[in-house]
């Protein structure tokens, strides 16, 4: 190989970075999305326990779309222009 | 009882009142199609926004017996409003890809995600792409491709039958099933990216 050619590595591979930082990420407990959603609102407000909020807080790593979800809440939440 | 709490318990006390009932989802409606605007003012026409709260006071009061108290009522609702919108533009998304054309672009980013280029690098995306075909159920490896062809979880769950709890366990014990046969080999994570991938 020659190692002055640019390999689609150097640029990165997104595929294999998902894959690997899913494997990296996983725990022998964590919370579903199911569950990750029925406390969302409390989450938003600080009114979880820290051991809930951690597994949440590691599971808004792994799932970009309860982290979406969060986002989305917080936003809707703001006061900005609230009444 | 405090003051907050006294109207949380009213919002849930007026929406189970037959009598008080179309009054307080008018209100709910709303408050909540205020606070979708704001966070989707700009992905969604005002009809889209119109329909999708309307969905959300449906199904507001469908759960209204899962209310708990552990947040204020309308962030409540308000969260799930937040994943009927969510949910709809997932779709909408995607919904010129057919479940072959997702699966077969996932195995395509799979392929080219574990093709080797060092020794090392080689032992372990063999190991892990041996164990996704050998050690995954048929359903653990549709899920995983479907992740990799970039389909949200609300949607494979969707098309595959699944809520996304259960999607949720299905790909946890396949994560599981993989991490434990790449330790087995005497690999981990890492292994799996470039040097320079490693350092990001």
């Amino acid at each position: 190989m020659n190692d002055s050619k640019p390999t689609p590595d150097s640029t990165g591979n997104p595929a294999r970075a998902s894959l690997a930082r899913m494997l990296e990420l996983t725990r022998g407990e964590e919370i579903d999305c199911e569950g990750f959603a029925e406390h969302l609102a409390a989450l938003v407000e600080g009114n979880v326990e820290p051991e809930l909020k951690a597994l949440m807080d590691h599971h808004r790593r792994i799932c970009p779309e309860c982290e979406e979800e969060r986002q989305a809440l917080e936003r809707a939440l703001s006061p900005q222009d609230a009444t | 009882m405090d003051g907050t709490a006294a109207i949380e318990c009213d919002w849930v006390v007026a929406l189970r009142d037959p009598a008080r009932r179309d009054d307080a989802a008018t209100r709910l409606r709303d408050r909540v199609r205020r606070a979708l605007g704001r966070s989707f003012g700009r992905q969604l026409s005002d009809a889209d926004l119109d329909d999708l709260t309307q969905d959300t006071v449906v199904r507001t009061l469908a759960k209204l017996e899962e209310f708990r108290g552990e947040s204020q009522f309308l962030t409540w609702a308000t969260a799930i409003g937040v994943r009927v919108v969510l949910g709809e533009i997932r779709k909408r998304k995607h919904a010129t890809r057919a479940m072959d054309q997702v699966l077969a672009d996932g195995r395509d980013a799979l392929e080219q995600a574990l093709a080797p280029k060092s020794l090392q690098e080689d032992a372990a995306r063999t190991v892990l792409y041996g164990a996704i075909e050998d050690a995954l159920t048929e359903a653990q490896r549709e899920a995983l491709l479907a992740k990799l062809g970039g389909l949200s979880m609300m949607e494979i769950g969707r098309r595959t039958g699944r809520n996304r709890g259960a999607l949720y366990k299905l790909l946890h014990d396949a994560r599981k099933r993989l991490l434990a046969h790449l330790k087995q080999a005497g690999y981990g994570p890492e292994d799996l990216l470039t040097a320079e991938e490693a350092t990001v």
